[in-house]
Parts: structure tokens; C-alpha cells; sequence
């Protein structure tokens, strides 16, 4: 089945012979990640008083598998986009410690694991919030794709999958029909929308840069672990540092960093305030 | 090649000649997130008690792309949700356990901590328990596991694709 399909270079670069596929923006041959469903929602979070403050929210999304999900909320303090889990506050407000996390559990059914549901959390933070409630705004994009064991390796299952759109492209693995692929087995599907890699922005120490979106984008950030270590972690889950702070975040003009080690932060043509 | 050539589809309801980046389910002038490789690694603690305050397990997977790359979920210091003497096997990939907000420092007093880190050449789940009070609590034994998805995409190579 190789032998047809679509692959698509970067600028400046040929697409027959290439076999880095760092410069190759699409191939039909490789799946790529899919957005099954986003949302964007304004949480009225209220200051609760036994520990551990959390406000929880379910997603329902019925995929029969757990899927890969990016989560994103906004300070509302201080009007930076953090990812999570992570946290945000102490750095740049000295009030309010702000902390998103999420699960694969289904509050409604005592945080029982689910493949259908998640359940995300605000948690109201050891400095706590000044006024009680607060707007919280939120985004979140879930997957088509699982975090199951590789799950891409083995893409026979298929049900009836209806199209949803008049127009568009569909491809499907190798050996999988199109009409009928499931979604996370589908190499592209123009009725989802994709993750947008647009941009990458590197920092050798603390600072920000204006990312030129125009909107507050979603990101991911890796750190290098120490200097010419070549070893990097991802810049989530911050509060184990003695700040407690997130070292990324982002609003509608800027990235900021304020860690001081390597850092490589790229940005998606998909914004977190709609 | 220039940008003269590609493939736009736009949302519903948006022009595909007009429509900005976000308005566009498909764009060649961007960049796609592509699965290179999927999979699990695992690491099986012994039960055992620390004669350090710490004591750090790695597993690898050689991902044989030669650069950095992006990687999901992205993994940082995910705590053992369960008895760290009688719990049994665990997931990184339940975040839910990330460790909950603590402003100042940070006390670990008992845990098992999971990071996954990137290289050029491998991706490394690494676990390390602590001690530091010396309480000399016998650790259980269990298989600490790791699903992923390496994406042919660099994560530590800049460009800039925008209109």
C-alpha cells in the first residue's frame, strides 16, 4: 500500500529522496495526531476549605480507550496560559498559587478509572486565592490517539466509521480500509483538526519572546537536565521545584521562561482562548 | 519547493484561500505531529530498603532517530499513588498523580518518583526512591511502566513556520 499516498516537504527541502523526516511536514505513510474533540470553558472555581481545594470537572468523550490529552487553564490574576499538570502564580503574583492537573477517572462514578471519561482539577493552592469564586478559563484538546502500548504497531481493528464532512482527505494506515478505520487509525482526517507545530523557540536562560500568533497558542517545552548533558526532560509538573512555579507559560503576545537551563518550546497554530 | 505549493483545508464554515492558520484543519505550510514509533518500557523494582537516602532505576528505548524528539505524554515527576510497601505495579501515564501544589520547599520524606527524559539517542524512564529520613521502610516490589509515543518531530530545533 506504499505505494500511494501523499508526503509533503518542508520549504527548501526535496521530497523524493528524503528520509529525515524532520523535513517532512506530511507523509501519509506516518499517522499523525488527531484532535478527536477540544473545548474551551470558563470555570467558576470557588475556594473551598478542607484540603485538598480542588475543584474537579468531567470530560466525557467515549473513545473506549485512554487518549492522549493536552490541558491548559489561564491564571486569571495574572492572565498567563500554564500547562498541565503544572502551576502558576507564585513567579509573577504573590497571592494566589494556582495548580491544574487531570486523570483518567470518572468523578461521577467515585474517580473510578474510565476509558470513556477524564476528570481534570484546579487546585486552589497553599497561597490561596484572594476572592472566592474565580473565573478560571480552560482548554483542552483530546486525542484520537491512545497512550495505549504500541497501539500503532497494530491497526487492524476497524469499525464503520461515517464521514463527517462533504470534503476533505482521509488516509488510512497500510492495510487498513479508509472507509472504515477507526479514528486513531486513520493517518489523517481532514474532518479533525491536527495539532499545528508552527513554531519553536529557543531560550539558553529566563526571558520571553514575542511568538507572533496573535493569540495565546498551545505549547510544549523541553529543558535540558544541565548544561551540554543532551538529556532533556519536559517542562511540566513544576511544583517539585523549591519555587513551585511553572517555568513556561504563555499569553496572546509572548512565551515566558524563567528557568535558567536550555529550553526549546514549541508552539501549535491552535489557539487556547476559543 | 516554495509555499506556492501544498494543501489547505479549512474548518467548516472558512475559506481555505482566506482562512488564518487556526481556521485550518490542514496546512502543509505547517508542520503535523508524526508517530514514528509507539510503545511501552518498564522498569521492575525490587523489594528492597535503602542503604541511601535515594537510589535512581533506568530503563531505555533506543529510538534510533538521532536528534531530540518530541515525545507523549510528556512525563515530570509523577508520583507512586499507591503503599510504597505493600502497592502493586503502576502507570506513568496516570498524571493524576502528579504532586499536588507546595509553595517553598519541597520535604520528599517517603516515595517512588518517575521522570522521563530524551535524548538524541534514547528515551529514559527513570525512577527513584527515597529515604532521606533513613527510616530504613522496605520498598515494594513492582513493575513501573511507560507508554509512548515518539514523534518524528526534533523537539530541540527552532524554526518559524507562521503567515
Amino acid at each position: 500500500m506504499g505505494n500511494f499516498g501523499i508526503r509533503i516537504s518542508k520549504d527548501g527541502y526535496t521530497v523524493i529522496p528524503q528520509e529525515d523526516y524532520r523535513r517532512v511536514s506530511f507523509d501519509s505513510l506516518k499517522n499523525s495526531l488527531k484532535i478527536y474533540t477540544e473545548a474551551f470553558a470558563t470555570h467558576s472555581v470557588v475556594s473551598l476549605t478542607i484540603e485538598p481545594f480542588l475543584d474537579d470537572f468531567l470530560v466525557t468523550h467515549n473513545l473506549g480507550y485512554n487518549p492522549l490529552v493536552l490541558l491548559y487553564f489561564k491564571h486569571p490574576e495574572i492572565a498567563k496560559w500554564f500547562k498541565a499538570p503544572g502551576g502558576g502564580g507564585l513567579e509573577f503574583s504573590s497571592t494566589w498559587s494556582l495548580f491544574g492537573s487531570y486523570g483518567y477517572v470518572d468523578k461521577d462514578d467515585s474517580y473510578a478509572p474510565s476509558v470513556n471519561k477524564f476528570t481534570y482539577y484546579l487546585y486552589d493552592g497553599t497561597s490561596r486565592m484572594t476572592s472566592s469564586p474565580a473565573s478560571v478559563d480552560v482548554k483542552y484538546f483530546v486525542m484520537a490517539d491512545p497512550v495505549e502500548d504500541a497501539w500503532d504497531e497494530s491497526v487492524s481493528s476497524n469499525t464503520n466509521q461515517s464521514l463527517s464532512n462533504d470534503f476533505g482527505i482521509r488516509a488510512a494506515a497500510p492495510g487498513v480500509n479508509v472507509f472504515t478505520a477507526e479514528k486513531k487509525n486513520t493517518i489523517v482526517d481532514t474532518s479533525y483538526p491536527s495539532l499545528k507545530p508552527a513554531r519553536c523557540i529557543h531560550f539558553a536562560s529566563s526571558g520571553s519572546e514575542a511568538h507572533g500568533f496573535g493569540y495565546p497558542p498551545a505549547f510544549l517545552g523541553v529543558m535540558e537536565t544541565g548544561a551540554g548533558t543532551g538529556e532533556y526532560v519536559s517542562m511540566e509538573n513544576d511544583s517539585m521545584d523549591t519555587t513551585g512555579e511553572s517555568l513556561l507559560c504563555v499569553d496572546s503576545t509572548h512565551v515566558y521562561y524563567s528557568g535558567t537551563k536550555n529550553a526549546y518550546i514549541t508552539l501549535f497554530a491552535n489557539p487556547l482562548n476559543e | 519547493m516554495s509555499n506556492s505549493f501544498g494543501i489547505k483545508i479549512s474548518k467548516s464554515g472558512y475559506d481555505a484561500k482566506t482562512a488564518s492558520q487556526k481556521d485550518l484543519t490542514f496546512d502543509s505550510s505547517l508542520d503535523t505531529l508524526k508517530i514514528s514509533k509507539t510503545g511501552s518500557i518498564y522498569i521492575d523494582l525490587p523489594e528492597e530498603a535503602l542503604s541511601s537516602s535515594s537510589k535512581t532505576y533506568t530503563a531505555t528505548y533506543a529510538h534510533g532517530l538521532g536528534y531530540v524528539p518530541l515525545i507523549f505524554p510528556p512525563i515530570r515527576d509523577i508520583k507512586y499513588p499507591g503503599d510504597i510497601t505493600t502497592g502493586g505495579d503502576w502507570s506513568v501515564n496516570e498524571i493524576y498523580y502528579a504532586y499536588l501544589p507546595g509553595e517553598g520547599t519541597i520535604y520528599i520524606i517517603l516515595d517512588e518518583i518517575a521522570t522521563i527524559q530524551s535524548s538524541s539517542t534514547y528515551i529514559t524512564l527513570k525512577v527513584t526512591r527515597y529515604d532521606p529520613l533513613s527510616t530504613g521502610i522496605t520498598f515494594g516490589e513492582r513493575r513501573v511502566t511507560y507508554n509512548y509515543n515518539i514523534f518524528s518531530n526534533s523537539a530541540t530545533e527552532e524554526y518559524n513556520y507562521l503567515d
